[in-house]
């Protein structure tokens, strides 16, 4: 056993080596201290203080202090005891990760305390040292907020997230954030959001969740918008369940008339004409227009958990969820397919200082295909839904479209070994999966159908389907140790490898279709299921240091970023003659992806003004790095029939695809793509004004650079300029051209639970500034000696079953030549800058190193559009959650619970004003303008019933969502400006004969009333 | 502006706050309040409409010797808005002969209906031992409102010659939303039970106006009004 520890040390001394210094990771655990004394107040030495239940303890030291690492988030129960003292137990002792819970002990003399003596722990008003703006949810708070059933909502009632579930933070969306789950990141470079996977969680599952909404420590990177923390729960001592399940009435869920009736249709819904009523599909045979009862469905909603000990050292915690909702709108089926969440913990103490975790999560769930694909549609005729105007209406269930299965998996094994009471490491392995699977995929789009009157769909084939498999595989590596009192030292290590492809199609027609992917060396045989594979790596040391009136959390961090796979240096390479179709472009010139390296500082200070007051400062650096499907996307397009190019009768799978050109449309991957970056500035307060009651004001400045000009579609035009054909060709590709700066206020006002309510506010004032720092345009040219090496041609030509480039003359060459240079001196001429001196868009200058003879030139600063709209958004947004809880005796006697006692309601308010928008002012001149305010409220009111000695309880909920029928809508044309009008002029000659068409068009729901049963034991 | 008044009210608050014992020989009580108010809105609000009467009732409950906590609605209605007397401009079709024009029939009201809770926090000495207790008060609540613009001629219609039958449906603001409010009052004691009290409150409420700005009304987004009234209580 020593021998092995020994091992086991000497491994951890030569990782310290390795990485240059001490090493840990994400936090999912926080810290107790504080001083054990006598009635004189003199401190004890040799005190024993121990965490009931969970193997944790601490002796204090000469001057009677104490601390105890590694203690789960929670509340706990503390005892210290001392020979010739008594014992002192304080309940009630709320341990957050990542922060330091102080408890001070008093012991009096054996002869003074006969009993041991339980106080309940006082928590600290404020948390001195928060260095950032950090919120912290507990399970109790949770619970207290039974409406909410995602973690988005949780999230969304923070300051600064923006109220509409999107984890909005700060002006920065989801795919910015960072998602822990036990202290797991979520990676996302390889293409899929973090978001879905992460908010799918079960909120039962749930112990505590943190945001991290102005800066973060060291040991979070690969994130610009904030880190959610989310930690699941731990078996307990005892068994315990819960059972919940709701129940969602039929009914409209949408505002405005019923679809069958809608406005919208004008005159072409023939209701009581029976030629029309009777119209058959002269393919199925069917009768084409009938009403769908699509409000008549209810929905059903069950969630599940059940935790407790398999041995005395080990404990199980599961969770699971089933979703059966009815849809608002007619759709493919009555009800959501089907689909589970389930979450799984195994807890192991394999000695007192040996802790294993065993977890993860899976989801799965399926649906229809509904015609779209890589952000573009072909839903006509595909799917029955409101797409294509609503025209698609009267189709059957079902889709032509086929069908699609999601699938996402985490699991993990977690071991926490405490070397000593000021040491301990953990280490973390973990594979995620995420998985979409097609079936019924038709072998092409059919031509569009309609009825009689041509205005409603029939159905048809649609080919658009999406398919991907990608799996990561992730190790950490953690250490702290508290070096001196003063001096809590985090460092670590990550390091994840992925293998992950993803394929997409559309046939937008009969006759064109698109395809976007990324797989291995761009699949050449045709095969796209092979995956790239990825690392990245991080490397971090903090120092949490904690004096007397002052807390630092200062750290810095390494981030790395390898893409595992090659890439077009040159971009707009696929415009060219010689690489215009997918079957060429295979053979072009393929370079390494630089690896992408960021160093991030971070600096936390906490000063405690009182006992009921802190200020603090955060500054930091935060970078993240581009995903796969930025970087080595390929999309092409072309029409449908492959070219037997071998002549052997048949499409073999490299032939597939392969007369695809290129696409101008969707922008491509660009493996020169830098991480985009942001720094950011806080400083804030906490106060607990009085009694419960505490304020939270920050103050914020975020600016971030290097962003990407639009996500997957779109990009910026980049250009081959061809000297033989004497061409412009032009293509889109991602660019890191945008930057914002970001300011505002964040508020926080809050009461915890006492006197039979509390209530939990936030509110954020926000001012937004961005633009372009680059412009299009980046055009690329061959030089003379470029084309005389023989990468320049015309055409191709087959030779035994294989294309093979005519190579061209010396005269061509000759003359090719001539021109790609006159092309560069008319640059030089004209003023533009040479090789070298590009202007802001460097990013190909280090790719074009590898390319030899190619030049790469951005247009000079006058025609760029450089700058942007100062004051573009302004923004804000807030939400107030208050809680009310009768007490159990309130009312008439029944059994021994009064009637109207442990009656709860907790009603959630939230807001969020619109967006901004250019208005044209009649008189000239444009100006910004505000959409209309968003304000919605939702009510849960439930009764819980207590039996069996309080161990087993009954809760019956009623949930009204939209309480107040709040009906807010979207306006941002002149006609809202000018006359306040949300509907169509008076003047509308069809709005008058047919009403409002969009009278659909409101936010949200109409007031939804849910019923509910939660049963606890 | 709003960094002042921030600054301003933590202040007073905190002074407040810091000042306040409870006696210990205190019996709580309840007592019902009725109020009258001017209701004067404040900044982008005043722009559409002008002060008129507010009218609430109270349940007090008087907790401790320096605070009290009120239960409060109110019902507030401003009549007779701008937009009434606003001009607009319009041309014939095909001319840039640009000409005002009023809608004689144009009606334009506000109504209020507030549910809210306010802590009142006396400064000085404890009851029974002075007639005159000034203090501060902060509350919070559910404010509902609606707004109705009802005869309104169309200024986007097109022709030779305005047609004032084409009108804007009547239309408007409805909302349900909260606010606050904070002010500083004295409260006159006549005796154990009774009660006068004189009352200067701020209001901020997370509202919105629509923007009509053919009238020359823009957008107005949060709501601000001042209200200066009296309220009698009676405390059983």
């Amino acid at each position: 056993m020593r021998e092995s520890k020994r091992i086991l040390l000497w491994c951890m001394a030569l990782s310290l080596v390795l990485f240059g210094a001490d090493l840990t990771f994400t936090a999912t655990t926080g810290k107790i201290s504080g001083t054990v004394r006598d009635a004189q107040g003199q401190p004890l030495p040799g005190a024993n203080v121990v965490v009931k239940g969970m193997r944790l303890g601490a002796t204090t030291d000469t001057e009677g202090i104490y601390f105890i690492l590694t203690v789960p988030p929670g509340v706990h129960t503390l005892t210290a005891s001392l020979v010739g003292y008594g014992t002192i137990s304080q309940t009630d002792v709320k341990v957050a990760v990542d922060l330091t819970t102080t408890v001070d002990f008093t012991l009096e003399e054996i002869a003074l305390q006969a009993t041991e003596l339980i106080v309940i722990a006082e928590r600290p008003p404020v948390e001195p040292d928060k260095t950032t703006s950090k919120y912290i949810m507990g399970s109790e708070d949770i619970e207290s907020l039974p409406i909410i059933r995602s973690v988005s909502e949780l999230l969304a009632l923070q300051p600064g997230v923006l109220p509409d579930g999107n984890d909005m933070i700060r002006g920065t969306g989801a795919a910015d954030v960072t998602y822990y789950i036990d202290g797991i990141p979520i990676v996302t470079t390889d293409g899929v959001g973090a978001f879905d996977r992460f908010q799918f969680q079960n909120t039962s599952a749930v112990q505590e969740l943190t945001i991290l909404t102005g800066g973060w420590e060291a040991e979070y990177g690969n994130a610009q918008a904030g880190i959610i923390n989310l930690v699941t729960r731990d078996a307990g001592e005892n068994y315990s369940g819960q059972l919940e399940y709701k129940f969602d009435p039929s009914g409209k869920k949408h505002w405005g008339n019923d679809v069958y009736d809608a406005p919208q249709f004008r005159d072409e819904l023939k209701w009581g004409d029976a030629a029309w009523e009777n119209e058959t599909d002269p393919e199925t045979g069917q009768t084409i227009h009938q009403r769908v009862d699509y409000t008549g469905a209810a929905g059903h909603f069950i969630e599940a958990n059940l935790s407790g000990p398999l041995t005395p050292d080990a404990g199980l915690f599961v969770s699971t969820r089933f979703d059966r909702s009815s849809h608002s709108f007619p759709s493919s089926s009555s009800h959501t397919p089907g689909n589970t969440r389930n979450t799984v913990k195994l807890n192991y103490n394999v000695s007192d200082n040996v802790k294993v975790k065993l977890g993860g999560f899976y989801h799965w769930s399926k649906g229809w295909n509904n015609g779209t694909s890589l952000g573009r549609s072909a839903t006509a005729g595909a799917i029955r839904s409101l797409g294509d105007g609503g025209r698609n209406i009267f189709l059957p269930e079902g889709s032509a479209a086929g069908r699609f299965t999601d699938s996402e998996s985490l699991i993990y094994a977690s071991l926490t070994h405490t070397l000593s009471p000021k040491t301990f490491y953990e280490a973390r392995i973990s594979r995620s999966f995420s998985k979409r699977d097609t079936s019924d995929i038709p072998a092409a789009t059919q031509p569009l159908r309609r009825d009689a009157a041509g205005y409603f769909n029939l159905p048809r084939d649609v080919r658009a389907y999406e398919i991907s498999e990608r799996a990561r595989y992730n190790f950490k590596f953690d250490i702290s140790s508290q070096i001196t009192r003063g001096h809590l030292v985090k460092a670590g290590i990550d390091f994840t490898y992925s293998d992950a492809w993803a394929f997409g199609e559309i046939g937008e027609n009969e006759s064109r279709r698109v395809v976007a992917f990324y797989s291995k060396d761009g699949a050449p045989d045709g095969n796209f299921q092979r995956g790239i594979n990825p690392f990245q790596w991080g490397l971090y040391l903090q120092d949490k240091m904690e004096f007397s009136g002052m807390i630092v959390n200062a750290g810095v961090r390494l981030d790395g970023f390898h893409n595992g796979e090659k890439g077009s240096a040159v971009p707009p390479f696929e415009t060219s003659p010689m690489y215009n179709k997918l079957r060429y472009f295979r053979n072009a010139p393929r370079v390494d992806a630089d690896a992408k390296i960021a160093f991030s500082p971070r600096l936390g200070v906490s000063h405690p003004i009182t006992a009921a007051s802190t200020i603090r400062f955060f500054y930091g650096r935060f970078y993240k790095f581009p995903n796969l499907w930025t970087m080595n996307r390929q999309v092409w397009v072309g029409s449908f029939p492959d070219i037997d190019i071998n002549g052997n009768g048949q499409i073999d799978p490299e032939e597939r695809y392969n007369d695809l050109g290129k696409e101008n449309q969707i922008g491509v991957g660009n493996i020169a793509t830098p991480p985009e970056k942001t720094t950011s500035f806080e400083v804030g307060t906490d106060w607990n004004v009085v009694s419960d009651y505490t304020l939270s004001l920050t103050a914020y400045y975020k600016t971030v650079d290097n962003q990407l000009s639009t996500g997957t579609t779109g990009g910026e035009t980049t250009i081959w300029q061809d000297p033989g054909t004497g061409r412009t060709e032009q293509i889109r590709v991602n660019l890191s051209i945008m930057y914002e700066d970001i300011k505002g206020i964040e508020l926080g006002f809050q009461k915890r639970f006492s006197n039979n309510f509390a209530f939990q506010t936030s509110f954020n004032a926000q001012w937004l500034s961005g633009g372009r720092a680059g412009g299009a345009g980046d055009r690329f040219f061959p030089d003379s000696t470029w084309v005389a090496a023989g990468n320049y041609w015309f055409g191709y030509e087959v030779q035994n079953g294989q294309e093979v480039p005519i190579p061209l003359t010396q005269d061509e060459i000759r003359e090719i030549g001539s021109k790609a240079n006159q092309l560069l001196r008319d640059i030089r001429a004209g003023g533009g800058p040479s090789k070298g001196q590009a202007g802001p868009n460097e990013h190909f200058l280090a790719a074009i190193e590898k390319e030899p003879g190619i030049w790469a030139i951005t247009p000079i600063l006058s025609e760029l559009n450089i700058g942007g709209i100062r004051g573009r958004d302004r923004t804000a947004f807030g939400s107030v959650a208050f809680l009310y809880r009768t007490p159990s005796n309130w009312g008439p006697m029944v059994g021994e619970a009064g009637l109207f006692g442990n009656i709860q309601a907790n009603m959630i308010y939230r807001m969020q004003t619109g967006s901004r928008f250019e208005h044209s002012l009649p008189e000239g001149g444009v100006e910004e303008r505000n959409e209309p305010l968003r304000t919605w409220v939702d009510l849960n009111a439930q009764k819980t019933f207590y039996g069996l000695r309080d161990r087993f309880d009954a809760t019956l909920f009623v949930e009204t969502y939209n309480l107040f029928n709040q009906k807010d809508r979207r306006a941002n044309n002149f006609d809202y400006i000018q006359w306040g009008l949300r509907r169509p002029r008076p003047t509308d000659q069809l709005y008058r004969d047919f009403g409002d068409p969009n009278d659909r068009a409101f936010l949200g729901s109409p007031r939804q009333v849910h019923l509910g049963l939660r049963l606890r034991f | 502006m709003i960094r002042f008044r921030s600054i301003l009210f933590s202040g007073v608050l905190v002074l407040i706050l810091g000042g306040i014992s409870f006696a210990q020989d205190f019996t709580p009580r309840v007592g019902i309040a009725g109020n009258v108010s001017l209701n004067m809105p404040v900044l982008g609000l005043r722009t559409w409409f002008t002060q008129a009467p507010q009218f609430g009732v109270n349940i007090v409950y008087h907790r401790h010797a320096r605070i009290e906590v009120e239960f409060e609605y109110h019902h507030a209605r401003f009549d007779g808005g701008s937009l009434e007397d606003a001009e607009f401009m319009w041309a014939p079709t095909g001319t840039t002969d640009l000409q005002s024009y009023q809608s004689p029939n144009a009606q334009s009201r506000m109504r209020f209906h507030s549910f809210l809770v306010n802590g009142v926090f006396f400064f000085g000495k404890q009851l029974n031992e002075q007639k005159a207790r000034p203090y501060f008060t902060f509350g919070s609540g559910m404010y509902h409102y609606r707004t109705t613009e009802t005869g309104l001629i169309f200024p986007g219609q097109t022709g030779n010659a305005l047609d004032s039958s084409i009108v804007l449906e009547p239309d408007g603001d409805v909302r349900t939303t909260v606010g606050i409010n904070f002010g500083l009052g004295v409260a006159f004691y006549t005796s154990d039970r009774f009660a006068l009290d004189l009352r200067g409150r701020y209001h901020i409420i997370i509202g919105q106006l629509r923007p009509m700005e053919a009238w020359g009304l823009k957008q107005v987004f949060p709501f601000h009004a001042l209200d200066l009234g009296i309220r009698v209580k009676t405390y059983f």
